[in-house]
């Protein structure tokens, strides 16, 4: 079976063999109080370099949404044959949003404000043959 | 001394695909129709700047050595979709102080078709597929739908509108209208956004020859004045273009800000504004450019494609050229392109698309990261 890594260090962290313990990551600023997606050097909003690395919310709602008709060029390396991909602006906080594909929801189901939450599945096969684990968001089950 | 930028010569050429040609044909054609309009020699330019995105490093000095080793400096500027912004804002930087009297800016782009190569993304981005530009737009479109109400119709009709006056543009890449059912029926790319109502990425050039006060009466033509050039990038929220998160902050945009700095370098503002070419790489980005310069409030752009405002005849007609929708954008060459396409308006000389008494133009640019230019040009 192949090994298992995660797609960058930089954004999530926890657990590798528990997916499911995961969390994506962030740099909280001490000086302006916004929550930055990832580990950063400065503040994307304020330039400090006073952080700390928080996890983020593992659950979230749906700022905007679309879905993605055409296969991204080269070096794309997603589902193939391709299938059209959901994708959304997840809010995670009253700030922050990040960009996630949507999945287990089909496309007319979409909504702003749905409420999803953070899942760990394959993305891609690097060059070593190991499974990169990506976030999605999927639908919380009611 | 006197601050003033004259455009004195403009040239461009058509914009499309030339696989027969190379950049440094592309290039020559619009720097050479420059030089031609304004009637004076390549050796006359002193200090030139060249724009371009996807081409080789050195691109200007290979365009430029077609005309002879002069000896002239020439740098390479690139910032994205406003790469040709930010060469004019240098070139006229250099003018005004005193660095040299005559100069050249011109942009030049080759492409392949298609979406855009991704550039400098996280590898988990580029892999994922989540770095798209009509993805980003597409999801700007559902959320002002959402708030403001904003409807897919008025969305087709900006399409509509441009790809109208693109069939009086001889430099434009498509010159064929669109009814307004084969807009809204023409294939989905990302929801809710079809091919007919975005850009293509393509090749062209176009070339400004640009003198300081103390020289233009040398000239036999009656000048342009660049009132204002501005380059910003964007603060947050940073959302129309491939970010992988954006904070919800009321900082301006990039083009608010690069706009209100124009303004109040020109000492104009929105009203004063005859005619206008804005960054419309889809339909619905164009309605967003006509909040974010003023043209109405912020969640009214529909209001103001209803009403017919920005047609030409309308109060102030947005893309007379066809826009990026009808031209493509190459993307080093586009903002000169659109600039070019209003130096014709301002002389009158833009025929069945010509815009009534326009004496006052503004050009806007938005790409990458965030990078907005925000040009205004008077008679």
């Amino acid at each position: 079976m192949a090994n298992a890594v995660i797609f960058d260090s930089n954004f999530i962290a926890g657990p590798i063999e528990h997916p499911e313990q995961m969390r994506l990551i962030g740099s909280k600023c001490h000086s302006c109080g916004i929550v930055n997606f990832g580990k950063r050097f400065y503040c994307d909003n304020c330039s400090s370099k006073d952080l700390e690395e928080v996890q983020l919310p593992a659950k979230g709602k749906i700022y905007s949404h679309s879905v993605v008709r055409f296969q991204p060029p080269p070096p794309y390396k997603g589902p193939d044959p391709f299938v059209p991909l959901p994708v959304a602006w997840v809010a995670l906080n009253e700030k922050l949003k990040v960009i996630s594909y949507i999945v287990d929801c089909p496309p007319e189901k979409l909504a702003i404000d749905m409420e999803v939450e953070m899942v760990m599945q394959k993305g891609w096969t690097d060059e070593k043959g190991n499974d990169v684990l990506m976030y999605a968001f999927r639908p919380v089950k009611k | 001394m006197s601050n003033n930028v004259n455009i004195i010569g403009v040239g461009a050429h058509k914009c499309g695909r030339f696989p027969d040609e190379t950049f440094q044909d592309v290039g020559r054609f619009a720097v050479q129709a420059a030089l031609e309009d304004a009637d004076i020699s390549y050796t006359d330019i002193q200090r030139a700047f060249c724009a371009r995105v996807f081409l080789p490093p050195v691109t200007g000095m290979k365009v430029l050595l077609q005309f002879g080793r002069s000896g002239i400096p020439v740098e390479d500027i690139e910032a994205a979709c406003a790469s040709s912004g930010a060469a004019l804002k240098t070139a006229c930087n250099s003018i005004r102080s005193g660095d040299c009297d005559i100069a050249l800016a011109f942009g030049v782009e080759k492409m392949p078709g298609g979406f855009l190569p991704p550039p400098n993304y996280n590898k988990w981005q580029v892999n994922t597929g989540l770095i798209q530009n009509p993805m980003y737009w597409a999801l700007n479109a559902t959320r002002h739908m959402h708030d403001y109400g904003t409807t897919i119709e008025q969305i087709a009709k900006v399409a509509y509108k441009n790809h109208k006056n693109g069939v009086y543009n001889p430099n434009a890449m498509y010159q064929k209208e669109f009814s307004m059912e084969e807009i809204l029926n023409s294939k989905l790319v990302c929801d809710p956004m079809r091919l007919f109502m975005i850009c293509t990425p393509n090749e062209g050039s176009a070339a400004f020859i640009l003198c300081s006060d103390k020289v233009v009466k040398r000239f036999k033509t009656k000048p342009i004045t660049i009132a204002a050039i501005e380059h910003r990038i964007s603060q947050n929220p940073i959302k129309q273009v491939a970010a992988y998160c954006f904070h919800d902050f009321d900082h301006p945009s990039a083009t608010t800000a690069a706009a209100n700095a124009a303004y109040t370098a020109a000492g104009l503002g929105p009203k004063d504004i005859d005619v206008a070419e804005v960054q419309d790489t889809d339909a619905f980005c164009e309605m967003e450019a006509y909040e974010h310069l003023g043209f109405c409030k912020i969640g009214e752009s529909g209001k103001l494609v209803d009403e017919g405002t920005t047609e030409i005849g309308g109060r102030i007609p947005v893309n007379t050229s066809g826009g990026l929708i009808s031209n493509g954008e190459p993307v080093g060459a586009s903002g000169l392109r659109q600039l070019y396409d209003l130096v014709v308006q301002l002389r009158g000389q833009a025929k069945q698309r010509q815009v009534e008494n326009a004496k006052v133009a503004l050009g806007h640019v938005y790409g990458a990261d965030g990078h907005s230019a925000v040009a205004i040009l008077k008679k």
